[in-house]
């Protein structure tokens, strides 16, 4: 007698099958990964769901016909239950699929903390006229995860990237790597071996692509056939096939972005230092990098740590761990990324429209507003926490006004940032 | 979809065969990459992923610039998917062998 579960679960993939075969192909795609012995009917459910996906978001004459494929559904389930159901093997594989979870988790790194932060300040010259001060700067870099560096300009956000790559030195306070020397051990060139620093500005460089990254993987110290696996790996990796027979001035900026990342990883580092990346990527650009980013840091066999300073703030929130929102050299919010606006006092939203000032306070009357602001070209608005997205838009909706823009930015670091005036 | 972290080798799988289902086919080729330097030693598994990745690329640019016929694209993308799934299929095989 087959058990409950498998036959709950084909009753219900049948059942959907030809009402939502999108949702059906994605149940036959778990179902086959929890019970398909033989792996080939993991490989025909995940071609069904692409087939169905393609055809509904391609739209295309030749993918009118679904009924096939939710014909296919149906079978192809019901062949992997009776895989399940007949082989013998079931729960050898249950066993070593277990010991397969325990033996990858043991590639956690014992010693997560990169680089540790605690208590800095530094200050460029008490005589200058600048009175420049980053102070009471807390940090704790691990491997897997990211750290964005958010504030406006001159808040200190590249000072405390070069300080935690050892380009310059605190004037008080403690700046330790737990996972890459003992306290004793420390010394700039070993550092120097570990962290990869991208600056704002990018330096030239002479010859092909391909040359470079074999040339920095070299002087790394990784040679030989390991040395053309690695600049293999991080080409395809980057998206970087097309170009790495290109110079310097035959690539776009965020190519020559995507080649200094490569140059970097190429060898491994621990960890990632990269101020301004996105500053001159477009938007495409900037969502490619930022992407690869986020994958390459979550790698396990090579664990790396990044942290990286950016204006876009809505593109780094979305990749970071963490952040650190930096104002007058102070950390104004330092944490997870989700803890964002955890203690606001009000709800702040964003809206571009084509009202003027008062004219907007006329269409939101009656919502307790506690104030509008204004940058040139949208609005901020702050309102009591109880006031949702969907009551502000409610109120245009009554209007008949037409919204450009619309964001809820109270968990973004953006409602930080004192934007425009009341 | 199997909960977890990136430590997960199912997890990881399922992360590949989400991007397959939404038409991330290049995605997917890349996450595979990553997927075969982590869990596995055998380095024939990565050069395989490095050709699959290479002709995904090839995939890709043939798809914007409409070189080929949506028939023949969709045979390519048919070969692309069954070749990530089948080294996806024998890593986990082999590690299953090797506990």
């Amino acid at each position: 007698m087959p058990p409950d579960d498998i036959l709950t679960a084909l009753a219900h993939i049948k059942n959907l099958a030809f009402s939502n075969p999108a949702k059906a192909s994605d149940l036959l795609v778990g179902f086959a990964c929890k019970y398909a012995i033989d792996s080939k009917l993991i490989t025909e459910s995940v071609l069904i769901q692409n087939d169905i996906n393609a055809s509904l978001q391609e739209n295309l004459p030749e993918y009118s016909n679904t009924s096939n494929l939710s014909e296919d559904i149906v079978s192809l389930s019901i062949r992997i239950g009776e895989d399940y159901i007949q082989n013998p093997d079931k729960e050898k594989i249950a066993a070593s699929n277990n010991i397969l979870l325990e033996k990858f988790n043991e590639l956690r790194p014992a010693i997560t903390s990169v680089a540790k932060v605690e208590n800095l300040s530094f200050y460029y010259s008490r005589k200058s006229k600048s009175s420049f001060e980053l102070s009471n700067i807390d940090l704790d870099l691990k491997y897997g995860q990211i750290t964005g560096v958010v504030g406006e300009n001159g808040n200190g956000k590249t000072t405390l990237l070069k300080i935690i790559a050892g380009l310059l030195n605190q004037k008080s306070g403690k700046l330790i790597y737990p996972a890459l020397f003992d306290k004793t051990s420390f010394n700039y060139e070993k550092l120097k071996q570990q962290l990869a620093y991208i600056p704002q500005r990018l330096p030239q460089w002479n010859g092909k692509v391909k040359d470079n990254l074999h040339f920095m993987a070299s002087i790394k110290g990784i040679r030989g056939k390991e040395n053309i696996r690695e600049v293999g790996y991080i080409i395809s990796r980057l998206g970087l096939e097309e170009y790495e027979n290109c110079r310097w001035d035959e690539l776009s900026g965020g190519y020559q972005m995507r080649f200094e990342l490569a140059n970097m990883l190429v060898w491994k580092p621990k960890l990632l230092v990269l101020d301004e990346p996105l500053a001159n990527l477009d938007i495409k650009s900037q969502i490619d990098f930022l992407r690869t980013l986020r994958e390459i840091t979550s790698n396990i066999r090579n664990p790396l740590s990044v942290i990286i300073s950016s204006q876009h703030l809505l593109m780094i929130e979305n990749i970071a761990d963490n952040i650190i929102f930096l104002k007058n050299g102070t950390a104004d919010f330092n944490g997870p990324m989700k803890c964002v606006g955890e203690n606001r006092k009000e709800n702040v939203y964003e809206v571009e429209c084509s009202l003027s000032i008062h004219e907007l306070r006329n269409v939101l009357q009656g919502l307790p507003v506690s104030r509008i602001r204004s940058n040139g070209f949208s609005y901020i608005v702050y309102t009591d926490l109880n006031i949702t997205s969907t009551d502000i838009t409610h109120k245009f909706k009554i209007a008949g006004i037409q919204i450009k823009l619309f964001r809820d930015i109270s968990t973004s670091t953006k409602s930080l940032f004192e934007i425009g005036q009341d | 979809m199997v909960e977890g972290s990136n430590y997960n080798i199912f997890y990881r799988r399922d992360k590949i065969h989400q991007l397959i289902a939404s038409n991330e086919i290049r995605q997917a080729t890349l996450l595979l990459l990553d997927f075969a330097r982590d869990f596995s030693r055998d380095k024939n598994f990565e050069t395989e992923a490095l050709i699959v990745c290479s002709n995904s690329a090839e995939y890709e640019k043939e798809k914007r610039q409409r070189i080929q016929e949506l028939a023949e694209l969709n045979r390519l993308k048919k070969i692309i998917i069954q070749t990530v799934c089948d080294i996806l299929n024998e890593i986990i095989n082999s590690q299953r062998e090797a506990a």
